[in-house]
């Protein structure tokens, strides 16, 4: 009960984020797929064909779904920092943490409450659009370019680091450093994990870096929370 | 006896250097209603913030229902109602969503038809939106959920703060009124000593971190004399009379306020000073207070001093 109105609320606080941001990567993405159809099958380039095509990462690469994609990338960046301040920093600048944290209830369930909103709302928001793009592109006769798992995946991967950034942002607004270099500190790890993750290929190593990342950030995120005093 | 319901023992609070709260001893019994007062700054908050865990004392510990503060489970967070300074609520909300996002916190103690009357007697309207509230109108929405689910220790951070004569008034009356319920016990802090007048029967006086005074405010009232000298000559420059506090001069008068002094001791001063006489002036328990806390520096302010 306590838990529900606690999830409930911060769903609710980041429900414009997580509208807009699914509404905007859908309107986008279709655009980009429609506009790319007829460059890819009879349209700009009509000689180019799965037979014309030299290798499997060149089919990759022409795939109309990594375009979406590179926009599922920034979107996870903007849902990741939009979330994330929100959550740790509204409250402090806003004055509403006593009110938040005198709940009859342990801090712990509060962080609970936020981090689940956090990943319900990257799921719901983002990655449900990604999902709904690949079953349509999977389904669609108009690419010729097959689609493979390994694209969902990515994109996913592309969503797993909006959460890192959103952990990151989360452990510098509850950061108690006086300096704004100091305090945005843990934003260096995210960059870290970022970087090791798109210039990672093999899949199982990517997934070590997300995991280690995430634990690392989680860790500090609960640390500071459970400890934070005004 | 009664129980002891809030305890701090050698409860200290360090800023970086700067000292917030200074080895505090205090105890408060079931059902008694306090007045938790001082200047800006003298250390309420600070001291609120450090017995509901908000905080960590540098030094010494606090402890509410025999629970030591740092460690308050949310069954005892249940017991205690606190209302916040500036009465900050979740802005998107409205009356009706805050009260049932308040409602899940206190399972079984929430009383409806209370809060409803709450805010009827507030003129409020459930629909209304927290953002759009006055600050007096969030004061008492604050108040409202605070006391709903009959808390046994009522704990409100200068609730008063910031709001005009009238809605103070309001706030007051509305407070009075609710918490005569027997057995509870209140922690009331204000800088107005006239809203803490109307409603403490125990007064705790402090001034940059340290205990004052812990008195009935009859005891506080009685304890604290201002008294004006008049001499036909220049006042004397040496005040060693006992429980002497702070003073303001003029020519020929001198105005001392004292502590815990008797008439005969006043007498004596005077006598001993050559004064051609002295009164005992009749202040209210603000300004008692003002003169109680003043630092001397502050009444050398407004006054002349010669090369």
């Amino acid at each position: 009960m306590k838990f529900i109105a606690l999830l409930k609320k911060e769903l609710r606080e980041c429900l414009p984020f997580l509208i807009g941001a699914a509404v905007l990567l859908l309107v986008l993405g279709t655009l980009f797929l429609r506009l790319d159809a007829p460059r890819t099958y009879g349209g700009l380039y009509p000689d180019f064909k799965p037979a014309s095509a030299i290798n499997i990462y060149q089919l990759k690469q022409s795939s109309s779904l990594s375009l979406v994609g590179s926009l599922l990338w920034i979107f996870s960046i903007a849902l990741g920092l939009a979330i994330g301040i929100r959550q740790f920093w509204v409250a402090f600048y806003s004055r509403t943490w006593d009110f938040e944290i005198c709940r009859p209830t342990r801090r712990a369930a509060v962080l609970t409450a936020k981090i689940t909103a956090a990943i319900i709302g990257f799921v719901l928001s983002v990655g449900l659009v990604w999902s709904l793009f690949y079953w349509y592109a999977s389904q669609s006769s108009i690419w010729f370019t097959p689609l493979t798992g390994r694209l969902l995946t990515k994109g996913w991967i592309f969503i797993a680091l909006g959460f890192v950034v959103y952990l990151g942002v989360a452990v510098a607004g509850l950061s108690t450093e006086r300096w704004y270099t100091t305090k945005l500190f843990s934003l260096g790890l995210v960059l870290i994990v970022y970087i090791a993750c798109v210039s990672e290929w093999r899949l199982w190593l990517i997934l070590i870096f997300l995991v280690i990342g995430i634990l690392i950030l989680l860790l500090q995120v609960t640390e500071k929370f459970l400890n934070r005093q005004l | 006896m009664a129980d002891v319901i809030l305890k701090t023992s050698g409860l200290t609070k360090y800023y970086g250097s700067k000292l917030a709260v200074d080895h505090l001893d205090l105890k408060i019994e079931a059902g008694s209603i306090c007045g938790f007062v001082g200047r800006n700054g003298a250390g309420k908050t600070t001291v609120i913030k450090l017995l509901l865990g908000l905080l960590k004392p540098t030094a010494g510990s606090a402890s509410i229902f025999g629970c030591d503060s740092q460690n308050l489970t949310p069954d005892i967070r249940q017991r205690v109602g606190y209302v916040a300074e500036g009465h900050r609520l979740i802005r998107w909300m409205t009356i009706a969503r805050l009260e049932k996002f308040q409602r899940a916190f206190f399972p079984g103690q929430w009383d409806r038809e209370f809060f409803a009357e709450m805010i009827d007697y507030f003129e409020l309207s459930k629909k209304q939106k927290v953002k759009h509230l006055s600050s007096g109108q969030r004061a008492q929405v604050s108040l409202a959920l605070t006391l709903v689910p009959h808390p046994e220790l009522l704990i409100m951070d200068d609730p008063t703060l910031g709001l005009d004569a009238a809605i103070r008034r309001q706030f007051l009356e509305g407070m009075i009124r609710l918490i005569m319920e027997q057995g509870r016990t209140v922690l009331f802090s204000s800088h107005i000593l006239a809203d803490v007048e109307r409603v403490a029967d125990r007064l705790i006086v402090i001034d940059k971190g340290v205990l004052r005074a812990d008195c009935t405010t009859e005891q506080f009232r009685d304890s604290v004399k201002k008294v004006r000298f008049s001499f036909d000559k220049t006042p004397p420059e040496e005040i060693d009379i006992d429980g002497y506090l702070n003073s303001r001069r003029s020519e020929k008068e001198l105005e001392l306020t004292l502590v815990k002094t008797t008439e005969q001791k006043i007498a004596d001063w005077a006598q001993k000073t050559g004064a051609e006489k002295f009164d005992i002036v009749q202040t209210s328990l603000e300004d008692q207070f003002i003169d109680y806390t003043a630092p001397q520096k502050r009444s050398r302010l407004f006054q002349w001093e010669k090369d």
